[in-house]
């Protein structure tokens, strides 16, 4: 979860959302680069009285400053790419679970042992303030999952940020995306589209845990 | 000084030598008579496909001492759960049972918020109606078994 004073994302859970932080942190290198060598330029260009009053054309350096752009940009573009089919990839999973947002709590429903259960915000002193649901979810660990997303009134969006998942839920349209998380613990989300007055009432609550747990968790439902 | 073999050796070395290289001679000519793609190609061709089942070997450790996990079939009839066909929790097949949900007529609650005057009301409000919605859905589905 988020803490007071995080300054950069949440630990990753997720193969996905790790390979997103990297994702970033290279993005950063190359805009970090451009903006540093712009600056040392654009300074040097501003103090310095040096100015070639006498170049009119230089083929080499138009083609130099046309080439690399263009090797910046494929240099961004390529493993963003890569990233986006790789979040969009079903990898055979071995478990399925339907969530339809509602206005303002979210149902869940384990499609391979049809039974299902609301979550509403835990309202307590004790807790973590808007965050904790009484109904929590259990999934097992290095297990793949489908969610299987919808919604039944407005459009909502189901949100776990440390395992790089954010999908809207959306009336009369089912969305898929895959988990696969990598170790055990609580693990919280918001709904992350603007739902209604209550929108920041309902929280995702989510336990990752082994697969006796799991299987315990089912049986007790 | 030379001893007797010594001295057969160098008598019988220069017949032994011709003998020699006019073999490696007709080796190097049957070599040379030989198809370029049998001498390039089909090394080539077994190295790759030998070489993936000599890769096999190792790529098996992966999948044998894999971290993943799966829900096992006996396990969970042990546990007395019975896990669904997974045709039947394909995307197509959950998209057919929420189909038929009605998004059209939802009644906007528009507070007070949880943190206002009566907000915890709401939250009780919202539970009731989720109540109600999920008792009517089971008798719709029971409905549904009964008919069927």
């Amino acid at each position: 979860m988020s803490h007071w004073n995080s300054m950069y994302f949440q630990n990753a859970n997720s193969p996905i959302m790790e390979q997103l932080l990297f994702f970033h942190d290279h993005s950063m290198i190359v805009i970090s680069s451009i903006i540093s060598f712009l600056l040392i330029n654009l300074l040097s260009m501003m103090y310095l009285n040096s100015v070639n009053l006498n170049l009119n054309e230089n083929q080499t350096l138009e083609l130099i400053w046309t080439l690399m752009p263009m090797l910046l940009l494929i240099f961004i573009a390529l493993p963003s790419l890569r990233l986006l089919y790789l979040m969009e990839e079903t990898f055979s999973p071995n478990l399925t679970m339907k969530i339809i947002g509602h206005q303002w709590y979210w149902s869940y429903e384990y499609s391979d042992f049809n039974c299902s259960f609301d979550s509403f915000m835990e309202n307590s002193k004790e807790k973590f303030r808007l965050i904790e649901t009484d109904n929590k979810i259990y999934i097992p660990m290095n297990t793949f999952t489908r969610l299987l997303i919808t919604s039944a009134d407005v459009i909502h969006s189901w949100t776990i940020q440390s395992m790089g998942v954010k999908t809207d839920a959306i009336p009369g349209r089912l969305n898929q995306i895959n988990l696969y998380p990598s170790r055990p613990g609580m693990f919280y989300g918001q709904c992350s589209e603007i739902c209604g007055a209550n929108h920041s009432f309902m929280p995702i609550c989510l336990k990752i845990s082994n697969m006796n747990n799991f299987i315990n968790f089912i049986k007790s439902l | 000084m030379c001893s007797h073999l010594e001295a057969v050796c160098w008598r019988e070395a220069p017949e032994f030598t011709s003998r020699a290289m006019e073999l490696l001679a007709r080796a190097k000519r049957a070599f040379d008579s030989i198809p370029r793609f049998a001498k390039t190609g089909l090394p080539f061709i077994a190295f790759v496909i030998g070489g993936s089942f000599f890769l096999k070997e190792f790529a098996e450790l992966r999948y044998e001492f894999r971290k993943s996990t799966s829900l096992d079939p006996r396990e969970l009839e042990a546990a007395g759960l019975q896990k669904r066909d997974p045709s039947e929790t394909t995307i197509e097949a959950v998209y057919e049972e929420i189909k038929n949900l009605d998004t059209d007529n939802w009644e906007n609650i528009r507070g007070p918020r949880m943190h206002e005057e009566g907000g915890l009301d709401t939250l009780e409000t919202i539970k009731k109606k989720a109540a109600a919605r999920r008792k009517e859905q089971e008798e719709a589905a029971r409905k549904k078994i009964l008919d069927a």
